[in-house]
């Protein structure tokens, strides 16, 4: 699992700084990883965007999710964003507000946290 | 790495999802519900700084010639020249950000958040006071042409005071994007000089576009119809044709600012309509708008170069005085002043109905 962080660690809101509190310590915990779609060179951008348009609405068995990304809300995007890697290498935007997705990430961050100690 | 990502995702499926009856098929997946990546764009980065550069360089000479040729004609200078010269100093100053600009568009926003506002804020302070200038000059004419007298001996001495409300106006309409720009790295793109308002960011952005398109737009552009409506309906039922031919400078001023700011308008209303879901938001769609911003921004960069041009192929006086002070200082023959083509201030009863240009 790779989380994003946003370049800029202030976030205001109780909801906001919680997910930088998770992007940041899962950064810490996973090294960098080159991205699969970014391509050689970061885009060159002039309007910043939510990634995922709308969230998948079927919803997806873990068994056929290799990868997840989570990336934290921004300037970029107000949500958190979620993107699985499936088995097939297509790429879903899923909902992070399924009560499933948050316990995944709550999840990872115990684990995490154990292992680290 | 990877291997911890996977242990990770089994434990959770081992513990997590025995009790969890999805079915193993793998999804369709609807295009909406794919990540929209930000793609770099078709537009040939070094074709966009070379253009860049063209117009950097031509700015600096053309409204420098402008800004001395005015400077120069002390005695004959009219209240739209004053106008003029606050406009080429405008153009000057954001042409010198050109460079700054062209290295980000290959590079992403490397210079840091200082920067990222002192050139910001030449930008918008230019934008605006460029077209406020411009309704300025709109309403000069206006009550010189339709009022002849009664105002003219009034507005002299205050256009100075005018042009100083228009700076001091054009820098408390770009305060908030000088307050809220910073350099910062958001997931998968370059370094970006961008508004930074955290998580309503989005938000807030749609809304502050409303100053630009307001001020920097409509409001401007409303103020012109209605005053060159009004003079033009003056002028022709005085069957007044060389006055006529005196605002063709003029109104080429406004027409190229319309043809250069017009498009990049029209996206970035596009662009809001689709952000408020107005429009239906796609990938596609979403990288068109891209591509035309990026496009008609170019041509709106291209703006700070185009007012001298229009005036030395337009505007008799400004061409005779840039000779004038050539042969002043001996770089040309004083053979080349046209002897006969002096300009009269065309048209003019008063002398303050022509210009410089």
């Amino acid at each position: 699992m790779r989380v994003l962080p946003r370049g800029v660690a202030r976030v205001p809101g109780p909801s906001g700084s919680l997910c930088a509190l998770i992007a940041l310590l899962l950064l810490l915990l996973t090294p960098p990883k080159p991205l699969a779609h970014a391509g050689p060179v970061a885009a060159v951008v002039q309007e910043l965007r939510c990634i995922c348009l709308k969230p998948s609405s079927g919803r997806v068995h873990p068994k056929n999710i290799v990868d997840v990304q989570v990336i934290a809300s921004g300037p970029q995007c107000s949500k958190v964003e979620v993107i699985a890697t499936l088995k097939n290498g297509k790429e879903l935007c899923l909902d992070p507000e399924a009560p499933l997705i948050q316990k995944f990430i709550q999840k990872y961050l115990n684990s995490s946290g154990k292992k680290k100690n | 790495t990877s291997k911890m990502e996977d242990m990770d995702w089994e434990d959770f499926l081992n513990e997590d999802f025995s009790n969890y009856s999805y079915s193993t098929d793998l999804p369709p997946i609807l295009p909406d519900s794919a990540p929209c990546r930000p793609e770099s764009l078709d537009i040939n980065k070094y074709a966009v700084v070379t253009i860049y550069a063209l117009v950097f360089l031509l700015s600096l000479l053309g409204n420098s010639l402008v800004m001395l040729v005015i400077l120069y004609s002390r005695v004959s200078r009219s209240v739209t020249d004053v106008y003029l010269l606050n406009l080429a100093m405008a153009d000057l100053l954001f042409a010198l950000t050109l460079p700054i600009w062209a290295a980000a568009k290959v590079n992403g926003w490397i210079f840091g958040t200082p920067v990222c506002k002192l050139v910001s804020l030449l930008k918008e302070v230019n934008f605006y006071s460029g077209i406020l200038l411009l309704a300025c000059i709109s309403v000069d004419r206006y009550l010189a042409i339709v009022h002849a007298t009664r105002t003219l001996t009034l507005k002299r001495h205050l256009v100075k005071f005018v042009c100083l409300g228009m700076w001091a106006l054009s820098l408390c309409l770009s305060l908030p994007v000088i307050i809220f720009r910073k350099a910062f790295h958001p997931p998968f793109s370059s370094p970006v000089c961008y508004e930074d308002m955290g998580n309503s960011t989005t938000t807030w952005r749609m809304v502050l576009r409303i100053l630009p398109q307001t001020f920097g737009f409509v409001l401007p552009l409303l103020v012109m119809l209605f005053c060159y409506g009004f003079t033009l309906h003056t002028l022709f039922k005085a069957h007044m044709g060389q006055k006529h031919r005196a605002m063709r400078v003029i109104f080429a001023v406004v027409l190229i600012f319309l043809l250069c700011w017009l498009p990049y308008h029209l996206v970035l209303l596009a662009d809001t309509l689709m952000r408020i879901q107005v429009i239906k938001e796609s990938c596609g769609r979403r990288s068109d708008i891209d591509q035309a911003l990026e496009a008609t921004e170019i041509l709106g960069f291209l703006h700070s170069c185009l007012n001298p041009v229009i005036y030395a192929f337009i505007g008799q006086k400004f061409r005779y005085g840039l000779l004038k002070i050539l042969a002043t200082h001996g770089f040309i023959s004083k053979r080349f002043l046209p002897k006969d083509s002096k300009p009269s201030f065309v048209g003019s009863s008063s002398g303050n109905t022509s210009t410089t240009v």
